[in-house]
């Protein structure tokens, strides 16, 4: 006899349906085959099914079995065809009917139970759009799968469970989704009001997080950068309904949602060291697996010692850091992840560290600055919004202002401005399909960058002097826009544009 | 080879799976299996015992040691020999035109001095 269960497979953040059918003979030897370009994982579950189906007190059929996963031009990877293949087993040999429409998902564990699987919100993401009615995940990926309404989501724990249920011995409750306490939430080091002094820098920030704009510091040994950056996310809002589901739909492609855990609802903060691979940085392999790029989406990516990055792995950055989305083409697969991150870039200012420092002398030789600096390339240099120098930190003021951080501005009041701001945007860009001014295109900015003649006479000074590039113009633009929703206004002002003009990277002679 | 064929004679040999044989099909026969045939050849292999349990057409092996052997008999199963078994039943259902089910079985047993018994198991579906 023939036995239909409905499963997925995933390629990126694309879901397809894929059809396990699962064939009893009963003539022939007794085998157990898997067809339909399983890959290692997928074979293995012959074992793991084979076992479980034992320890949860089953008798497994010496007959021949065998297993087609439909359609069979796909290549099926991961563990997750277990679930389906065990419950066409059963359905045999204890003669139950399995409900149409349904979604069956999740990895077995030899004992019988359901191990955490990822993907389950994909999964369920699916279901939903292609009008299904249920999905059963395994226990610890139900609270993931539960974020899409309209659909049941049903726990199940174990074979047995599963067994009892389909023989109408026990019931299985459809789990809601509940909003449970974050549990992506980067351990927030400092806050903004420990940071003494740097107040170009923390302006800058603020800018930055209010439109989502990118920022390069540079500054000597020890003066803060890291510190700024580690302070960020403090002032970050959390994230909305949309970027969370977009968010979290990445971290369960990549299996980063530990078990029970649900929505991201706080903004990524992703710091990876210098040493990365391009691979590791956007993303890559013959299975295209999101980089860090993508799991800074809608959050922050911090690159701390910018200038050590490998320049290969810096360049890559490029074109999605323009896209907002990245497509990693292999032979067999072509993927899609979205990468709106903001670059934070901590640097030194030449190879010593010290150069424009008032307490040390430079050791640099002008010709080892120019080299230093020519590692970050003209089209990267051009791509990042905000240029701020973080200077050193005065000891005697530092000793002084060290017992009282309470006149200096908290996170707290920092990010009510920047949810503000945010607020603004979201309400300017209500229909249009981007959310903050960093996505504006040239249209967005035509229709919502309205300059006066004086701005626009500055604006146009500026360029002839500085030499803006077209696309320096434009970002002027942004942040001139952001500035002026920091401060609700509804109109780009002379001071919004000149402000924005302090932040162009310095030219060295 | 391992020493335990050489020393003992061929003639032994045979004489202990013969008694293997006979106390593992009055085994089965106790437990509602049919047997068919004994010993039946294809080729160069042959099958011990051929029965019929219900409705499943069953190939036994039977591995017998004597208690003064190392080892158990459950160890002369290599992958080989189950290759090899599992060739055989296939040529058996091709030449005999068999439809329906079937199941490759191995009978373990281990005999004392006197034949007694000290250990029999019986494996169901061993490919």
């Amino acid at each position: 006899m023939l036995i239909k269960v409905i499963s997925v497979s995933f390629s990126g953040l694309t879901t397809i349906r894929i059809d396990v059918e699962v064939n009893i003979a009963e003539r022939g030897l007794p085998a157990f085959d898997i067809v339909g370009l399983p890959n290692k994982a997928v074979a293995e579950s012959r074992e793991r099914v084979k076992t479980a189906l034992v320890n949860s007190h089953q008798n497994f059929p010496l007959r021949r079995i065998t297993v087609n996963l439909a359609p069979g031009d796909v290549p099926k990877q991961g563990a997750f065809y277990d679930f389906p293949i065990a419950v066409g087993i059963l359905s045999e040999i204890r003669g139950f009917n399995i409900p149409k429409s349904s979604i069956f998902f999740g990895e077995l564990s030899l004992d019988g139970s359901l191990r955490h699987t990822k993907g389950a919100l994909l999964a369920a993401l699916f279901a939903k759009e292609n009008d299904m009615e249920a999905i059963f995940v395994p226990d610890q990926s139900a609270n993931e799968a539960s974020v899409v309404k309209g659909i049941d989501v049903y726990p199940v724990k174990n074979l047995d469970q599963i067994i009892r249920y389909f023989n109408r011995e026990i019931k299985i409750e459809p789990l809601i989704y509940k909003q449970k306490v974050p549990f992506c939430r980067e351990k927030i080091n400092f806050d903004m009001s420990e940071i003494l002094g740097q107040e170009q820098a923390k302006r800058a920030l603020e800018i930055a997080a209010a439109g989502g704009h990118n920022v390069l510091m540079t500054g000597s040994p020890g003066s803060g950068k890291t510190m700024l950056a580690r302070a960020l996310p403090g002032i970050m809002p959390l994230l909305n309904e949309e970027e969370s589901l977009e968010v979290t739909r990445i971290y369960s492609s990549a299996g980063n949602i530990p078990p029970g855990g649900s929505l991201i609802i706080t903004r990524p903060f992703r710091s990876p060291h210098h040493i990365i691979s391009q691979a590791g940085l956007v993303g890559g392999g013959t299975h295209p697996q999101p980089g860090e790029i993508s799991l800074a989406h809608r959050g922050i990516l911090f690159l701390d010692e910018f200038n050590e990055f490998p320049r290969s792995v810096i360049e890559a950055l490029r074109q999605p850091m323009e896209d907002g989305e990245l497509t990693i083409s292999r032979s067999l697969e072509r993927v899609t992840y979205p990468s709106r991150f903001m670059l934070i870039a901590a640097a030194n200012p030449c190879p010593c560290g010290y150069l424009n420092d008032e307490t040390r002398q430079c050791t640099c030789t002008k010709r080892e600055i120019i080299r230093y600096r020519k590692k970050l390339s003209g089209p990267i240099m051009d791509r990042i919004d905000l240029h701020v120098e973080v200077p050193v930190v005065n000891i005697k003021k530092l000793s002084r202002d060290f017992k009282n951080t309470n006149k200096n501005e908290t996170s707290k009041e920092i990010r009510k401005r920047i949810i503000l701001a945010r607020r603004v945007q979201k309400k300017r860009f209500i229909n249009e399909f981007i959310q903050i001014n960093a996505e504006m295109k040239n249209n967005h900015i035509r229709k919502y960058v309205n300059l006066d003649s004086h701005s626009q006479e500055i604006l146009l000074n500026a360029a002839k002097t500085f030499h803006l590039s077209a696309r320096s113009y434009l970002k002027i633009m942004r942040i001139s826009r952001t500035i002026a929703d920091l401060e609700q206004s509804e109109n780009v002002k002379e001071n919004h544009v000149a402000e924005a003009l302090q932040y162009r990277p310095e030219r060295i002679e | 080879m391992n020493r335990y064929w050489q020393i003992k004679n061929s003639e032994e040999r045979i004489e202990l799976g013969k008694k293997g044989e006979n106390i593992a099909a009055s085994f089965l026969k106790k437990n509602g299996y049919k047997i068919i045939k004994r010993n039946y050849r294809i080729g160069h292999s042959d099958i011990d015992i051929l029965a019929m349990d219900k409705k499943i057409l069953v190939f036994i092996e039977v591995r017998t040691k004597s208690e003064t052997a190392r080892g158990m008999p459950e160890e002369t199963l290599t992958v080989k020999k189950l290759n090899r078994m599992k060739k055989t039943a296939e040529l058996y259902i091709a030449f005999n035109r068999y439809r329906g089910c079937a199941r490759i079985d191995a009978v373990c047993i281990i005999l004392d001095n006197s034949n007694t018994v000290k250990h029999l198991k019986h494996y169901k579906g061993v490919t």
